[in-house]
């Protein structure tokens, strides 16, 4: 809720705790879709199962699909029934499905926006909204440019310096595939729509660990001095995923890790990480602050890349027992394919905070488990008392933040063993989510459509973001063009990649973590 | 999640007898296993008699699940005639990927009238350093009310969470807990504010601004039905929407046992408020109507909002609008209070809806209030 809106109406003043979401229309582009069925769906039945949906509030799905409202209805309660993080209950169930409606076009045609308008305006009085909308791209990105141009031409956009009603607009990564396609999306944008009503989301940032960086980061005094190259020797940032493709094979093809993942997910959780403290979380010095750190990283050399950057593709290979195919045995996947499943790198941050600390990243599909985190190496202590004897070295400490699963931190620290003699052990005190609180975290994307509802665009990407964090990897994208190699270096599917990965890290004296 | 065995100890022998059930559950782990513990709070629950200290000890599993902690149960028993404290304790415990987690230490003690004292001083050395500590307040009497029971107690908590759900003279036990907040620093929270949230959003949401312009300003009356033991909840509702709406009280009149009428003015002209009872029913807001005079070139108009299974339904006046609703979110008492632990600091706008009702407490006094079950 704007500032303007709180205070005309008083009933909603003095509510600290709570996001206000805004009376509006959520108009889903390929309603009919993956996305809207998986996740967009059951996120909004959970907002509504816990009260937060807005009470005027309606949801249109708009795709090329012949579907009635009904039969759209049907789609929505099996995506539910499928996917949702709780059971449907029949009763809220009944009210939720009284705000779905449908409306079929196709997203080329002047018509389809002209119908959409005025079902739009059709179905808002009725429920008391006032022309607010939300519109969330949940379609293949080759067909942004054509919604948002259909959008303004067809007057379906608020102007941007209007308060209520207001139009929104959501897009889903990727933003291009390169810096020069990210700019052209970015200009397309914003020849409809003006930046602070665009909310490109990238949906790690909804989760509730990576929140809990900054959290853990500036909501403790006993980090932040430590934060730092005096005290921190290295930074590892591990996402594996244990499937292969999958179903997402069309895509990744074209695509590949560094894309999919590093782009965007894995230097978004560096930014937060790194980041400098933020005088205030109000959203665009957060996103400043996050800014300023993709402007930091020491850019990648071409002729470094063979040495920064390790890619790979999985072979075939054992995973919990079972015969796993290698990639280029994938439904939909070239017998020749080149694209990277695997990315390990190192980079460096240029300023004075990080200045020397190697930040080591790896991610890659096939892997041995599912797995997502951050781990903080501080340095060794700077005089050795204990544990002298090469057998038990002093382990140094390092604090780990988990993504998932088992969300959480833990931090490793020295202690003495029982006994005569002084040996240290190291031991892990854990700080896990799930069994500390027991409740369960809502589902990242019912943070940020509620976030969305309410207008905080604090974990959404700014255009200058997206395209520093595309400027960073466009060398290695350009040098692995240029390099015309055939094959890439392989790792059996079900293992933590390739022994080239191993050497990257060796090569400082360091190992990846065990996970 | 376990529990272990209780019998009855010494009060001096506590802190062994939990050091035991710690090495018990270690000696059971497999493989290396460990046992951590995961504390919060210190949660002391104060219960009146043996009926509401079992019912208190079945709470703790499903408290501690989503707010772990060391909880004692501080149970007084009129019967004991010594100042004799009688304990035991116990733990609850789950099984995380690789080793038992405690997840609360759960401590009994049972005392006469004349034992709160010595029973307070087992509290003080046994509160976990570090965390806060909530002073959970299930007896059905108002806290402040109760006189050195709770004076024994309430100094040791940084919160001290209670329902008025129940009270007997609601007008008395606003006033003494307003009164007894005004002189002391520690929070106070009413767990009826948690349960009106569904009913403030729809309040909020339904009458904005952007949907009936000026209806805030304009209101005229208001009509509140509630079900038996309801009318704190009533009060501190009416206290919230007063306060926000800038509304002053004039007087207040209790018609009936059943009934209570409030006169208030606004800048923009006066309102009347009838409460009603019912005889029967949940203890909950059944149903409420909102009006509104004419005025800035709007109609007059109203809503009605009505509690229906597990909704609250707003159907307005005007039929161009479509009714609305929102899920009430029911959810057990422990649960609520395991979210109110996690909000230490006090609520703002709470602490302003109570001082309200404290106002409107004062004008239904001087009319001579009922004193009879509500």
């Amino acid at each position: 809720m704007t500032e303007t809106d709180a205070d005309a109406n008083p009933l909603m003043t003095g509510r600290s705790e709570e996001l206000f979401p805004q009376a509006c229309t959520l108009v889903i582009f390929g309603g009919a879709g993956d996305l809207s069925k998986r996740k967009l769906i059951p996120a909004l039945y959970n907002l509504a199962l816990d009260g937060l949906l807005p009470t005027q509030f309606a949801v249109i799905g708009f795709a090329i699909d012949e579907l009635s409202d009904e039969a759209f209805r049907d789609f929505a309660r099996d995506g539910i029934e499928r996917f949702s993080r709780r059971q449907l209950d029949e009763e809220e169930w009944q009210d939720f499905a009284e705000h779905l409606f449908y409306q079929q076009g196709d997203f080329g045609e002047a018509a389809a926006y002209a119908a959409l308008k005025a079902r739009a305006a059709e179905i808002e009085p009725r429920f008391g909204i006032a022309g607010s909308r939300l519109y969330y791209l949940a379609i293949p990105p080759s067909f942004i440019d054509t919604c948002v141009f259909g959008l303004r031409d067809s007057g379906l956009v608020a102007p941007a310096d209007q308060d209520l009603p207001f139009t929104r607009l959501v897009v889903e990564k990727p933003i291009g595939r390169d810096l020069e396609s990210a700019r052209g999306v970015n200009r397309s944008l914003q020849a409809c729509f003006a930046e602070h009503q665009l909310y490109r989301i990238d949906h790690y940032l909804g989760k509730e660990t990576v929140q809990n960086i900054l959290a853990m980061r500036f909501g403790n005094s006993i980090f932040e001095p430590l934060w730092n190259s005096k005290h921190i020797d290295h930074v590892q940032i591990t996402v594996a995923e244990a499937e292969g493709v999958g179903t997402r094979a069309g895509y990744f093809e074209t695509a590949g890790v560094l894309r999919d993942m590093v782009q965007n997910h894995i230097l978004q959780l560096l930014s937060l990480v790194a980041m400098e403290p933020p005088w205030s979380m109000r959203a665009d010095v957060i996103r400043d602050r996050r800014l300023d750190l993709l402007q930091c990283l020491r850019p990648m050399l071409s002729h470094e890349v063979d040495r920064q950057v390790v890619r790979a593709q999985y072979a075939s290979g054992f995973f919990r027992g079972k015969d796993a195919p290698g990639y280029r045995r994938e439904e939909r996947v070239a017998a020749d394919s080149t694209t990277e499943t695997f990315v390990a790198l190192r980079l460096f941050i240029d300023n004075w905070r990080w200045a020397g600390v190697p930040i080591y990243i790896r991610t890659g599909k096939a892997m041995p488990k599912r797995v997502s985190e951050v781990a903080v190496q501080f340095k060794a202590v700077p005089h050795m008392l204990f544990n002298t004897d090469t057998d038990h070295p002093l382990e140094p400490n390092v604090l780990a933040l988990r993504i998932q699963p088992d969300e959480g931190l833990s931090l490793r620290i020295g202690t003495k063993l029982p006994g005569p003699k002084v040996k240290i052990y190291p031991v892990k005190m854990d700080f896990r989510y799930g069994s500390t609180f027991g409740d369960q975290s809502p589902e990242a994307y019912e943070r940020l459509l509620l976030d969305v509802m309410a207008g905080d665009a604090t974990l959404f990407m700014r255009d200058d973001a997206v395209e520093a964090s595309w400027h960073w990897i466009q060398p290695i994208l350009d040098a692995w063009a240029a390099s015309g190699e055939r094959w890439l270096p392989e790792y059996p599917a079900g293992s933590w990649g390739p022994i080239e990965a191993d050497r990257l890290i060796d090569a400082d004296g360091h190992a990846w973590r065990r996970l | 999640m376990n529990h272990s065995v209780e019998h009855y100890i010494d009060p001096v022998e506590i802190e062994r007898e939990l050091a035991a059930i710690w090495a018990s559950i270690s000696r059971h782990q497999k493989d290396g296993g460990t046992v951590t513990r995961a504390s919060m709070s210190n949660v002391m629950m104060f219960c009146d008699g043996e009926e509401q200290a079992l019912d208190a000890a079945e709470r703790i599993p499903r408290l501690v699940q989503h707010h772990p902690a060391r909880v004692l149960v501080l149970a007084l028993i009129d019967e004991h005639s010594t100042d004799e404290v009688r304990a035991w304790v116990t733990s609850h415990s789950r099984q995380t990927g690789d080793g038992q987690q405690v997840c609360a230490e759960h401590i009994e003690l049972r005392f006469g009238a004349g034992g709160a004292e010595r029973a307070a001083s087992i509290v003080r050395s046994l509160l976990i350093s570090d965390l806060p500590a909530a002073l959970w307040w299930l007896s059905p009497r108002p806290p402040a009310l109760t006189g050195p029971v709770f004076d024994a107690f309430a100094p040791m908590a940084n919160q001290i969470i209670y329902d008025s759900i129940g009270w007997a003279d609601p007008p008395r036990g606003v006033l003494a807990m307003t009164q007894w907040s005004k002189n002391n620093r520690t929070v106070i929270f009413n767990l009826a504010w948690r349960r009106l949230k569904p009913w403030r959003r729809i309040l909020s949401q339904s009458l904005s601004p952007t949907i009936v312009p000026g209806a805030l300003q304009r209101i005229d009356s208001i009509e509140l039905h509630h079900g038996p033991h309801a009318l704190p909840l009533a009060w501190l509702l009416l206290g919230w929407l007063a306060s926000r709406l800038d509304w002053k009280p004039q007087k207040g009149l209790a018609t009936s046992g059943k009934q209570l009428i409030w006169q208030f003015t606004s800048p923009n002209g006066p309102i009347r408020i009838a409460v009603h009872r019912r005889d029967e029913g949940p203890p909950r807001i059944d149903r409420m109507r909102i009006a509104w005079r004419s005025g800035d070139g709007q109609p007059a108009s109203h809503a009605d909002y009505q509690h229906e299974g597990h909704h609250i339904r707003h159907f307005p006046g005007d039929t161009t609008l479509r009714p609305s609703s929102i899920p009430t979110v029911d959810q057990r008492l422990e649960q609520m209070v395991a979210a109110q632990l996690a909000h230490r600091a006090g609520d703002a706008l709470f602490t302003a809806s109570i001082a309200f009702s404290e106002a409107m407490a004062k004008v239904v006094k001087s009319a001579n209030a009922p004193t009879a079950s509500q």
